[in-house]
């Protein structure tokens, strides 16, 4: 049976030299990311392009996008968040894009290797610290202290909420990464199955059904890989909000 | 790229014509009736799905389950891999192997399951005094 796991092996395309002992190269995985942006940039400059009073198809398909996330950021980070907007809506854009690419046969799933996904989280993370530092300075850290607590188990509250704050990133990554490969894999297995069973004798008249399952787990895919992208981009707006407003 | 179904719209497009004015002016206020407790509607599933915060699946079928499962799956992960990071992070600095290992676990765990709580809207949202939405 084919091997599930060898769609995500990363290939180098070409090798762009050395810093160090690390090779710096172009890889698939690279490859896809710059047709991520490529056809995220296309489609909204060209759909945008003739700003029509009456939108055109293409037209009202992105701003249909736009105002999508635009409700979501105001949803979840209110009218602040809008200042935000250009970083969201990126990473909506990207996740969206890389995870649909990997809905194509043959195509990479750039999101299902976890050290992407870990590097989008950190942007998050690491833009929602010095937004908050900037923002409100030391009170900031009345993220951690919440309201109503007595004071002898206050420093066992911190603590978890410190180390609670801390695992944002990692849960952030792990669930968009782990139902990227899971979804991935299981739809290998189940269009692996339906060839070994064809190849089998008899137990080709069973092929069909594995077939019909990797149909349906296409469909699944296909939600799953927009529905991964929002909770991404909402998950973001919530922990901008807690950037914006701590301590409320 | 929309040129042919603009020109076929037309017809449908046209005003309706005005036949009495009596029945128009009453489906007006009908309609616009209708459309408020549209908005009204609108607006409470829009809050409701505003504090459940992504878990716009959860129409109770196989996927939202499954959504549902990594979710909590993350939550939880999340918080033990900081706690164990941070644990043997001090007991390399300080030297207190296993102790700082065994507390911070244990913390971490403690931190994932607020996590997977908070993730499910069950328990209080982080800063605010309010106490546990019961749903």
């Amino acid at each position: 049976m084919a091997d599930p796991i060898h769609q995500f092996q990363i290939e180098t395309i070409a090798t762009l030299g050395k810093i160090g002992n690390v090779e710096i190269a172009f890889t698939n995985s690279a490859l896809f990311m710059f047709i991520a942006v490529g056809l995220t940039m296309a489609f909204l400059v060209l759909a945008t392009g003739s700003r029509a009073l009456v939108p055109s198809r293409w037209q009202s398909l992105a701003e249909m996008t736009y105002e999508f996330v635009e409700t979501t950021v105001k949803g979840s980070a209110g009218q602040e968040g809008m200042r935000f907007f250009p970083l969201i809506f990126s990473l909506f854009m990207f996740v969206l894009v890389t995870n649909f690419l990997g809905m194509i046969p043959g195509g990479f799933t750039v999101t299902s290797h976890i050290i992407v996904t870990f590097a989008l989280a950190m942007l998050v993370f690491l833009a929602v610290i010095i937004v908050g530092v900037l923002g409100h300075g030391f009170h900031f850290l009345k993220l951690f202290v919440p309201s109503g607590v007595p004071g002898y188990i206050l420093p066992l509250v911190v603590l978890i909420e410190v180390i609670s704050f801390l695992s944002r990133p990692i849960s952030l990554s792990v669930r968009l990464f782990a139902n990227m490969l899971a979804g991935h894999i299981a739809l290998k297995i189940f269009a692996g199955f339906v060839v070994s069973l064809g190849a089998a004798g008899v137990w080709a008249v069973l092929s069909p059904l594995p077939l019909a399952l990797a149909v349906g787990l296409t469909a699944l895919e296909l939600l799953v890989a927009f529905l991964q992208a929002y909770v991404f981009t909402i998950l973001t707006c919530i922990y901008l909000n807690d950037a914006l407003h701590p301590g409320h | 790229m929309a040129k042919g179904s603009e020109s076929g719209k037309t017809p449908s497009e046209m005003p309706p014509v005005q036949s009495t004015g009596i029945s128009s002016s009453n489906q007006e206020a009908e309609l616009a009736r209708r459309m408020a407790d549209l908005s009204d509607r609108l607006d409470t599933q829009t809050a409701k799905a505003g504090l459940a915060g992504g878990s716009i699946g959860a129409t109770g079928s196989d996927s939202a389950g499954m959504g549902q499962g990594f979710k909590a799956a993350a939550d939880l992960s999340g918080g033990v891999i900081v706690g164990v990071i941070l644990g043997l992070g001090l007991d390399r600095i300080a030297g207190s192997s296993p102790w700082g290992l065994i507390v911070f676990l244990l913390l971490g765990f403690s931190a994932g399951v607020l996590n997977m709580l908070r993730g499910f809207g069950m328990a209080v949202p982080k800063g605010s005094g309010r106490p546990p939405r019961q749903d």
